[in-house]
């Protein structure tokens, strides 16, 4: 990539951050008042999670023989320590160590 | 007097967060074989944990203008609301306004909207300035920790993957909307199976057009 090529990746990627922040403060009553876009305020957060983690996860390059396994253990890790300790960067850490640790053979596996 | 000194210490918990967050990303920037400097960088100009994680793959990959913009709106989405709760803190000054705006991150949101402790501008300037520190310096430490790292070390970048995990269990936890979770999962299988090419653009369409175009029996009174 080129200097210009990072300059404009930055400049989209905080164009779009700063608008979305920014709006509230420019069109108060709009979101205020508009019903579809609570909705979509309250639900799509839900369902983006879900989609990025799985994006995330690589999901729609799995057809070959793939780590996919790994990442289903470390993400129910991840998951069952967010729930029961809630703690973000010890889900983070823990989940993170466990996929290295299975991903470099660290058990001899 | 001295306000920055509670600043400093309300965004404590912040900085527990963001110092090894910041790390991660910093790593992942160095590992990606991208132009070192630019990791900074994007965390002083971009200041958006979940989506630089994200950019760094994409960049790494060379993927285009677009696709960027699309993940960036929405990975992002979320923050088209915080400010709806921030109103009362928004600073007067012509540079304290747009910085305080651009600061507004999930952790800083929280614990403006949250708390109650932060009721001046000037604090809540301070906290956003605060928090941005946090974020470049682990940025630099991850930078540094890179170069220590063993070679061939597989699988850092899980922690986007498990970012976006705790993020998906916390929003299923506020909302226990079980149907945007089932959506979420079948755009993402249709997606996968039809334009696994357009993975994330496809598959987020998807959501947003049905969650807008689906009926609501709210909306159907409104409408009337």
């Amino acid at each position: 990539m080129s200097e210009l090529d990072y300059l404009i990746s930055a400049l989209i990627m905080a164009a779009v951050t700063f608008g979305l922040r920014a709006f509230p403060f420019v069109a108060r009553g709009f979101i205020a008042h508009h019903k579809r876009i609570q909705i979509l305020g309250r639900r799509l957060p839900v369902a983006m999670m879900v989609l990025l983690t799985l994006y995330a996860m690589n999901v729609h390059n799995w057809s070959q023989p793939s780590d996919g396994y790994a990442q289903i253990i470390a993400v129910m890790v991840v998951a069952v320590l967010q729930l029961w300790r809630r703690q973000a960067l010890l889900s983070i850490l823990t989940g993170t160590l466990v996929y290295m640790a299975i991903m470099n053979s660290w058990f001899g596996l | 007097m001295a306000s920055w000194r509670s600043a400093l210490s309300l965004t404590f918990p912040v900085m527990m967060g963001y110092l090894p967050l910041g790390a991660v990303f910093g790593v992942l920037w160095v590992d990606a074989d991208l132009t070192w400097y630019w990791a900074p960088l994007m965390s002083i100009i971009v200041y958006a944990g979940a989506l630089q994680y994200l950019a760094v793959g994409m960049l790494a990959a060379g993927i285009g203008w677009i696709d960027l913009a699309v993940a960036s709106l929405l990975v992002n989405f979320r923050h088209l609301f915080y400010g709806l709760s921030l109103y009362h803190l928004l600073p007067n000054g012509v540079l304290g306004k747009p910085y305080f705006i651009f600061g507004i991150t999930d952790e800083t949101y929280s614990l403006l909207s949250a708390s109650g402790q932060v009721t001046d501008s000037k604090t809540a300037l301070q906290v956003v300035a605060f928090n941005q520190g946090y974020w470049i310096l682990g940025t630099l430490i991850g930078m540094v920790l890179a170069r220590g790292l063993p070679p061939g070390l597989q699988g850092l970048d899980f922690a986007l993957t498990a970012l976006f995990t705790v993020l998906a269990v916390e929003q299923i936890r506020a909302k226990k909307d079980w149907g945007a979770v089932l959506l979420g999962l079948v755009a993402a299988a249709v997606a996968g199976f039809w334009v696994s090419d357009y993975f994330l653009l496809a598959a987020s369409i998807m959501l947003v057009l049905v969650l807008v175009a689906w009926p609501q029996p709210r909306l159907q009174e409104d409408a009337a």
